[in-house]
């Protein structure tokens, strides 16, 4: 890690009543793959659309390369905001042709920065280059959306639900696709509302809710969380056995699911270990199993809880 | 400037829109400026001097200045597709700012008011020249104030198109707002309608109504040829200063 890439200070945006985004305060460092992850209507495209220029925040600010908010910013973040927006009328390459001229990339200057044609490449629309965007499906849009951010080789890529729209092996092909990028020394911001992408591609990542910001670290922080065991137990009294949980030390309860509980313990913990330690404790289970919670729960129960 | 112009025309030249409409002004140009010569209204028909400098130029503009109104409809569906595909938004992001992607609209309305009045130009020299009566250089003022009428029309067209955002409705009020303010504007001249946009582009490409009215009889229009051509000029700032005010304060 190093030089600070993005830094933005107390940003809101609120449409009338709504407030989309609530004071909003984030660092993100060069070479990091940062997560922007919440539930739909969360405010990440809103942020985002700000970060990108075209919406205007209500309050606060930001600075990209510690240059504030100059237009020319953007023209070194290669960005996919939203939803693919290329001249319907015109091809692949030429809206890639002209991306390129509004970037000021010079397409024939070779070295790191691709031509459209490996662009076309990697993001697999080589054979349909001369097709008009208008007879693209959607997901080759979206594909067409990712090749037009990685072109001139930005420093920063924006990518909001890159793999919306995609078939599952599209899916993992882009997800591959930024993982090798990120290897570089590009930083990446990716928004999502998929747990897994954000977990599987990222290395730090903030939460948000309801333009709020929850949380913030790296991915293992957050969501890596892998360091307790959860064991789902049942009692014919559960009024005794959450009496017996409250007095015990190295357990806690986790979450309660209808007559089910489901208590923390140290990682390692064995089922027979907590047979014991209840039965010793005068109380009879009647279920007893590991629980393994899902990652997704989890950002539910992180965004539920706030 | 040039990398604005550059970015306009490749998104210009293969819009379908503009090749019919442009083909179909320069189609019916010459024809509607052709036929005019066999309406008859009563004793009323075009003189020979219409077809002959300088009159050609004024009746050729004035013909031409109809068909512009469809012109104004590429400035229309140019600016709306921009809103409608999001790309004005891409442009954006991709690092322009609203200040450029107002200049570049400006260009390519600079741009096609110079085609559309060169072309009208060519039609009247090669009319004038066959008909082969004085200089190809009188009258050519028609030509320079046909100008700044057609940057009155689109400028007018690109600012109803960032208000109204939706292509059908902003095409239907261009339209109807122009015909009905050139008729009001033409048939009775007022003392106030004639300072408003559409009847000041209008005016500027005038029926030559001396071929029947003596010279003598005072000019029907309060405003010299002069004048109007400033009052459009501000006119167009005004829609372009507009249009970038709605884009500016809009989240694009």
């Amino acid at each position: 890690m190093g030089d600070t890439i993005l830094e933005i200070n107390h940003l809101s945006k609120k449409y009338k009543d709504v407030k989309a985004v609530d004071n909003l305060n984030l660092k993100i460092e060069s070479q990091m793959v940062y997560g922007l992850l919440g539930p739909n209507g969360s405010g990440k495209t809103t942020t985002l659309g700000m970060l990108l220029g075209v919406i205007r925040p209500t309050e606060g600010d930001f600075s990209w390369f510690g240059n504030g908010q100059a237009d020319v910013n953007r023209m070194k973040i290669g960005a996919l905001l939203e939803t693919p927006n290329f001249y319907p009328y015109l091809t692949a390459e030429q809206n890639l042709e002209l991306v390129a001229k509004i970037k000021d990339i010079d397409l024939n200057a070779g070295g790191d920065s691709k031509s459209i044609d490996d662009i076309l490449k990697l993001v697999g629309l080589s054979d349909r280059r001369k097709s008009k965007f208008s007879t693209y499906s959607l997901g080759m849009k979206q594909r067409l959306a990712i090749g037009s951010a990685l072109l001139g080789n930005p420093e920063v890529l924006v990518l909001d639900e890159p793999t919306n729209g995609l078939d599952p092996q599209g899916i993992a092909e882009i997800r591959d696709l930024i993982i090798e990028i990120g290897k570089t020394d590009k930083t990446i911001i990716i928004a999502s509302h998929i747990l897994d992408e954000i977990e599987k591609v990222c290395t730090h990542c903030a939460i948000l809710r309801k333009g709020k910001l929850l949380q913030t670290g790296t991915i293992k922080d957050i969501i890596g969380n892998q360091d307790v065991t959860l064991i789902k137990l049942a009692s014919n009294d559960i009024d005794a056995l959450k009496k017996a949980i409250d007095q015990m030390d190295k357990v806690s309860i986790y979450k309660e699911v209808e007559n089910e509980i489901i208590i923390r313990t140290e990682s390692g913990t064995k089922t027979s270990d907590i047979n014991q330690l209840f039965f010793d404790k005068g109380i009879v289970l009647s279920a007893l199993n590991m629980f393994n919670e899902s990652l997704e729960n989890q950002f539910l129960e992180i965004v539920g809880k706030s | 400037m040039m990398k604005l112009i550059g970015i306009e025309w490749l998104k210009l030249k293969r819009l379908t829109t503009l090749k019919v409409i442009l083909l179909i002004y320069m189609v019916l140009v010459p024809t509607m400026y052709f036929l005019l010569s066999y309406i008859e209204v009563g004793p009323i028909r075009i003189p020979d001097e219409g077809y002959q400098f300088p009159d050609t130029y004024q009746l050729v503009t004035w013909t031409a200045s109809w068909m512009n109104l469809m012109v104004g409809v590429i400035i229309i569906v140019f600016a709306t597709n921009e809103l409608k595909y999001k790309t004005q938004r891409q442009n954006v992001i991709d690092g322009l700012n609203k200040k450029e992607v107002i200049f570049s609209k400006f260009l390519v309305i600079i741009g096609l008011a110079l085609f559309v009045t060169l072309y009208t130009f060519l039609v009247g020299l090669v009319v004038g020249f066959y008909n082969g009566i004085g200089s190809p250089l009188d009258g050519i003022e028609f030509i320079g104030v046909y100008f700044i009428s057609t940057l009155g029309y689109f400028s007018f067209a690109f600012f109803f198109a960032n208000l109204i955002r939706l292509p059908a409705l902003a095409i239907v009020i261009y339209i109807f707002s122009t015909i009905i303010e050139s008729i009001v504007g033409w048939i009775a001249v007022q003392e106030y309608v004639q300072f408003s946009p559409l009847t000041t582009f209008a005016q500027l490409s005038p029926f030559p109504m001396h071929f029947w009215v003596a010279e003598g009889l005072p000019n029907p229009l309060l405003m010299t040829t002069m004048e109007g051509s400033l009052l459009a000029m501000f006119y167009v700032t005004l829609f372009m200063v507009s249009s970038y005010w709605i884009i500016k304060r809009r989240d694009v």
